[in-house]
């Protein structure tokens, strides 16, 4: 399947979604009140409204919105396995569920303002959200069963193994950095002292603290492979840190992995696997005994990946 | 950078840890101006006395092929040419070998001064 086909796949359901409500909102435009009711509280009255075109123009906007990022999610490229779970299918089924839960409660809201005098009389209960939740749990189901799953990247070998000597002690390490992190850190920082400045020195410390936390715990990491397994440290302080034991280790690759996979930049936790992706490009990965895979992206990844099965199978 | 000892080798572990940096910065694998791991870190990593990486790591300042401050750990010197690190090796080679057939420093160094002098 190409991309273009799993763009339209975990696209094209949003737009769908949306179809319900809009049809409702167009066809009966002259039975709701000038003033739609858009947001309701849990026992069912209305709280807020919003003008017919605005209302509509949104429904229409959220539609396309949602169809374009999700499809060019869908649509990613193979990329290095990352996780034991298939993230592909995992993905179609949050797609799909969204799509569900959204198409309905936006066809429940438009539909409780159809032949309501004003807004304040259209009634939304509660029940309709525990349908929508059913309806985002077929599609979830759906979702999954028609994404075919993806084909992961050929996997590359770890590289030579490197012999280690029974008598023998080795180290490898090696710092990764990550320029979005210093940025991100950067900017909240720059924030913080900005809305100290205008809005009080509470909000904007905290705001300081904050961008501190990401400078100091997020913009580096230090792998090392060793007796002990692969160790990574991170941030400056060089912790927390996260280790995996050599006994641990099943099986190690190397492979190009991106912060698309992990939702994320930082510290990763993905169905079936976790990881600190600092940057895109290369990194070992690693199946422990439970079967998660954990991944971190760092350079020469070969020579930890020969080095991690080197110290597996000690020459004795 | 990856380092690779021996105990059971009749080398002191400083000098392995030394010649470890050595060979690493001849073949490329580390670059100047690229910080070397914390010699806390090290020390734990390679199950050795912190005392034993740093005096590794002194053995290569005076070699000049690293700087030592404080607070920015140990890294290689910037515009350091990597041949350097690999004659210096070279060095270590060639007085090992001197000191294994009972070669005393003064015959080495003639030996080297004639050849360094000769056609």
């Amino acid at each position: 399947m190409g991309r273009t086909a799993r763009a339209l796949l975990t696209g094209v359901p949003h737009l769908v979604a949306v179809t319900p409500a809009l049809v409702t909102a167009l066809v009966a435009a002259d039975r709701m009140p000038v003033e739609p009711a858009t947001r309701f509280t849990f026992d069912g009255t209305a709280v807020s409204t919003m003008p017919y075109a605005a209302m509509v123009a949104s429904i229409a906007a959220l539609g396309v919105a949602l169809a374009l990022v999700f499809g060019a999610m869908g649509a990613r490229p193979t990329a290095a396995r990352v996780s034991s779970v298939d993230t592909a299918r995992f993905f179609g089924a949050v797609s799909w569920a969204t799509a569900g839960l959204l198409g309905s409660v936006l066809y429940a809201a438009t539909a409780a303002n159809v032949d309501a005098a004003s807004a304040a009389e259209a009634t939304l209960p509660a029940g309709r959200l525990l349908i929508a939740v059913g309806v985002a749990v077929v599609a979830g189901a759906v979702g999954y069963l028609v994404t075919p799953s993806l084909p992961p990247a050929p996997e590359e070998p770890a590289g030579a193994p490197v012999a280690v000597g029974a008598t023998e002690r080795v180290s490898w390490s090696r710092r990764v950095e990550s320029r979005m992190s210093l940025a991100l850190g950067a900017i909240v920082v720059v924030g913080g002292l900005v809305l100290g400045w205008l809005a009080g020195w509470l909000p904007g410390a905290l705001l300081i603290v904050v961008g501190l936390a990401v400078l100091l715990l997020g913009s580096s990491a230090l792998v090392t492979v060793d007796r002990r397994g692969l160790v990574v440290a991170l941030g400056a302080l060089g912790w927390p840190r996260l280790r995996v034991p050599v006994d641990d280790i099943v099986s190690v690759t190397t492979g190009d992995v991106s912060p698309a996979q992990f939702g994320g930049w930082g510290y990763r936790l993905v169905p079936g696997g976790s990881g600190v992706v600092l940057r895109s490009g290369s990194a070992v990965i690693v199946t422990r005994r439970s079967g998660r895979r954990f991944t971190v992206t760092v350079d020469d990844a070969h020579t930890a990946a020969g080095l991690l099965t080197g110290l597996g199978h000690e020459v004795s | 950078m990856l380092f690779r000892i021996d105990p059971a080798r009749p080398v002191p572990l400083a000098d392995q840890i030394a010649a470890n940096v050595r060979r690493g910065i001849a073949d490329g694998t580390v670059a100047p101006g690229e910080r070397l791991p914390p010699a806390r870190e090290l020390a734990a990593s390679l199950d050795v006395s912190i005392h034993t990486v740093l005096a590794g790591y002194q053995q290569l300042r005076d070699e000049e092929l690293i700087e030592l401050r404080r607070g920015r750990g140990a890294t290689v010197r910037e515009g350091l040419r990597p041949d350097r690190a690999a004659l210096l090796g070279l060095v270590h080679d060639l007085v090992a070998a001197a000191r294994r057939i009972d070669l005393d420093d003064e015959e080495l160094l003639d030996l080297v001064r004639s050849t360094a002098s000769g056609p």
